[in-house]
């Protein structure tokens, strides 16, 4: 075992996409608890890099399985499919329609009676959209074919381009709160 | 040449000595220590049994005073006497310039480092200086009271400090002679010592408002594991806002129209934290005072104060929201809302901050020794004398770093929240042919524009490979440690060649600045150097060799070969020789021998626990099968 290995390895687990939370978290805090740099306060130097390197590494790793478009992303990584390299998206119409009413959709509630509660809808509904992609990009993934995977990188970029928009909304949603 | 002493394979370490270690809590207003003495962590009160140091430092010709003599200069002598110096902590002299008639001080640019000095009787001196005098004051309590040389310190600081707030914290440390074993985030130093006292489990909030600073930590505790899920704060809000908002009123009510003198405005701010703190406990107050030709008579109650201060509460609920947000908690998740910081004492504080998380916040604990007590308890564990088998901290980055690209915009490359240690890479290019360096600015906050954010360092690469345009792919490593420090290495990918990278902190000082400041310090109290020095180097020795020792024990046969494990021995045989002599330069010698040559088993010792740890994981899955 070492940090060599990719990120399912190093928590046991097979290469797949549907991980289980609560075993995930105690996976993760059994691994700090021998890594973490607390543990090496009165070791030589090079052993508290070395741990400060192996709990930053354990920290990435549990951010990205616990990351559902992360996750996506490092897993066609490991297929040798780097996102950033492949270029602009080629995204249907119907799909930047839905974008644009998704956009309307933000800025009505801005304005709306009881923003708040109104952005919560929205919140609802960008998440039940990047749940249904996930389901998608599994299928496409698990085929696994040149074409099939390439319509996963499809759906993880309709999977990035939600999650913008999420962090937009949370980004009003602290205005909001600031205000 | 003297034989070499080998210890049997397989043979017990001497049994280490129990180490001496502290918490501090330096503070805006007071500082503590604390320390664990039979198995129960005690704050360390002075000689007149007093646990509070205020943080207070008055300079004259004569050796600096730090505490309550000093406060008591503070009224006829209000420049030279330092008070709520953490608010200046890592900040700039245009920083300094906004707070206007808060600080009364002398203000001077330090040279070159954009660093507030401050002008005193007793020449000029930094922030980093004074916070070192304090700290001093609370070692040599540590050290009478343990009766030894302490081996480190943990040192609590805002969960909101940014970068250049923290290393100014452990530069003045490195000033005051102490070993930092960690600083540490005063919320979760407080989670601790709530959560290891009333062994409560479950997502807690703590509020931590102080003299200056207020901090809110949503953490999840749950089997000795303290989680920090999020948070958020102020690093310029706190109790000494709401003194300075009573006096602004009283000087207002009171219509004189003369110049308010530092030693008057030093009165009125005393007069305002007593008038707070009786209305912590009383309806109404009857208020009398007099300086010179100054005279204000009047009565207050509850209701004017809490309209008074509410703007200050309010500003800590919104801040709040934000944390629980970032949590992805709701209100109704929490077990608990600990309580922290002196200002918590004031009841509006405590009745708003009930409203907002719908629960009776928890005050069983002293707001005002909680913190450092968790310290201590830290302190403890990190140290060595208890295993921290059972204890693990994980706590966050609370600002984003970024760095500035193309239009005065920062691109985020670690976010706040992010569980620390955390190493983060980002590439970059050359923009011209044959370019050999390139400059990086690093800057922290939310904000998308580089002139909203605070910025941090600059940093060069050089000694990049003449390449044309574009062809050079510069990987730059951004790592947060455990302390919420930044360091930053860059490597050329394509040769693997590592540039250098020097530091320019924006607001701070360079290393031999602070060395300078160590000896500077130590000549003043007349103490020798040189075996000081010695002295340090030897302690690190033996750390070493009993953490070396301690890793052959448990793993040198299973992990070395017998050739493997000869190196590594008769390397620590050399330290141990040297590290009872007086040759500073041998010592440092050794220790890098004996480091060097124990890497290897290092990584192998790593490797190994995290297979150890994915086997008990496997075997508590089986055993949690059989009970099933």
């Amino acid at each position: 075992m070492s940090l060599t290995e990719n990120y399912f390895q190093l928590f046991d687990l097979s290469e797949q996409y549907a991980v289980d939370e609560n075993s995930l978290r105690t996976t993760y805090r059994e691994l700090q608890r021998k890594t973490h740099p607390d543990k090496f306060v009165g070791a030589s130097q090079h052993e508290q890099l070395l741990a400060v390197q192996y709990a930053a590494t354990i920290n990435d790793a549990y951010d990205v399985l616990t990351s559902p478009l992360k996750r996506a992303i490092y897993m066609l990584s490991l297929k040798g499919i780097e996102l950033d390299a492949q270029g602009s998206a080629s995204m249907d119409p119907a799909f930047l329609m839905e974008q644009m009413e998704l956009r309307e959709e933000l800025e009505n509630a801005e304005h709306a009676n009881d923003p708040e509660a109104a952005l919560e809808k929205v919140a609802d509904h960008l998440d039940a959209e990047l749940e249904a992609f996930q389901a998608t990009f599994v299928s496409q993934f698990e085929k696994g074919c040149e074409a099939e995977l390439a319509a996963a990188v499809d759906t993880v970029k309709k999977m990035q381009f939600l999650a913008k928009v999420r962090i937009d909304l949370e980004h009003l949603e602290h205005e909001l709160l600031v205000d | 040449m003297a034989l070499l002493q080998l210890s049997e394979p397989g043979m017990t370490p001497e049994p280490h000595q129990r180490k001496l270690a502290v918490g501090i809590d330096l503070g805006t207003t007071h500082s503590l220590v604390a320390s664990v003495r039979s198995g129960s962590a005690e704050v360390i009160a002075d000689h007149q049994g007093r646990n509070l140091l205020p943080s207070i430092v008055h300079y004259s010709s004569e050796p600096p005073v730090v505490g309550y003599e000093a406060r008591e200069k503070a009224v006829n002598d209000p420049l030279n006497t330092i008070i709520s110096v953490k608010r200046l902590m890592g900040r700039g002299v245009e920083d300094v310039a906004t707070f206007g008639h808060q600080m009364p001080y002398q203000f001077a640019e330090h040279e070159g480092t954009g660093m507030p000095i401050i002008e005193t009787a007793a020449g000029n001196v930094s922030p980093v200086e004074v916070s070192a005098e304090i700290l001093k004051v609370l070692a040599a309590r540590g050290r009478e009271a343990l009766d030894g040389d302490l081996d480190g310190a943990v040192i609590t600081v805002p969960a909101y400090f940014d970068e250049a707030q923290r290393q100014a914290t452990k530069d003045a440390a490195q000033v005051a002679g102490l070993k930092v074993l960690r600083l540490l985030n005063e919320p979760t130093a407080a989670a601790i010592a709530y959560g290891l006292d009333q062994n409560e489990e479950g997502v807690i909030a703590v509020y931590d408002l102080g003299g200056g600073t207020f901090d809110i930590s949503i953490l999840r505790l749950q089997a000795g594991v303290f989680e920090v899920l999020s948070t958020g704060g102020d690093t310029a809000l706190g109790g000494d806002d709401f003194d300075r908002t009573i006096a602004e009123w009283i000087l207002s009510e009171s219509q004189y129209e003369r110049e308010v003198t530092p030693h008057l405005g030093r009165e009125l701010m005393e007069s305002a934290r007593d008038i707070k703190e009786r209305l912590s406990d009383q309806e109404s107050v009857v208020v009398d005072i007099m300086h010179d030709d100054f005279y204000w008579q009047g009565e207050v109650d509850q209701a004017w104060f809490n309209e008074l201060v509410r703007p200050f509460v309010e500003r800590t609920l919104k801040v709040c929201k934000g944390a629980l947000r970032d949590a992805k908690m709701k209100a109704k998740d929490l077990a608990n809302v600990v309580m922290v910081g002196g200002s918590t004492r004031v009841p509006y504080v405590r009745e708003l901050v009930g409203e907002l998380f719908n629960t009776e916040p928890m005050v069983d604990i002293d707001p005002d020794l909680v913190v450092a007590t968790g310290a201590a308890l830290q302190a403890d564990v990190l140290v060595g004398n208890k295993s921290n088998d059972d204890m693990l901290l994980l706590d966050v980055n609370p600002l984003s770093l970024g760095i500035e690209t193309m239009g005065g915009l920062s691109e985020k490359i670690i976010s706040r929240n992010a569980t620390i240690p955390v190493a983060k890479a980002q590439e970059f290019t050359t923009y011209k042919d044959g370019q050999t360096a390139m400059a990086i600015h690093v800057v922290q906050g939310e904000r998308e524009l580089v002139a909203d954010c605070r910025s941090l360092a600059r940093f060069e690469l050089r000694g990049i490979p003449a390449m044309v345009a574009g062809a050079a792919r510069i990987r730059v490593t951004f790592q947060v440690d455990a302390d919420g420090l930044l360091s930053v290495a860059a490597k050329e990918m394509t040769t693997g060649i590592e540039s250098s990278v020097t530091v320019k902190p924006s607001y701070g000082l360079e290393e031999d600045q602070v060395t300078q400041m160590l000896k500077d310090s130590i000549a003043h109290a007349r103490d020798d150097v040189a075996a000081r020095q010695l002295r340090e180097k030897q302690v690190d020795a033996e750390g070493l060799l009993s953490s070396i020792e301690n890793a052959l024990f448990e793993d040198g046969d299973k992990l070395l070969s017998a050739a493997e494990r000869a190196d590594i021995e008769v390397a620590l045989q050399r330290l141990r020789e040297v590290a009872v002599g007086d040759d500073g330069h041998a010592i440092i010698r050794e220790i890098d021998k004996a480091g060097q040559v124990s890497n290897e088993f290092a990584t192998r010792r790593m490797d190994a626990s995290i297979k150890e740890a994915l086997a008990g994981k496997a075997l508590d899955a089986v055993n949690v099968d059989k009970e099933g």
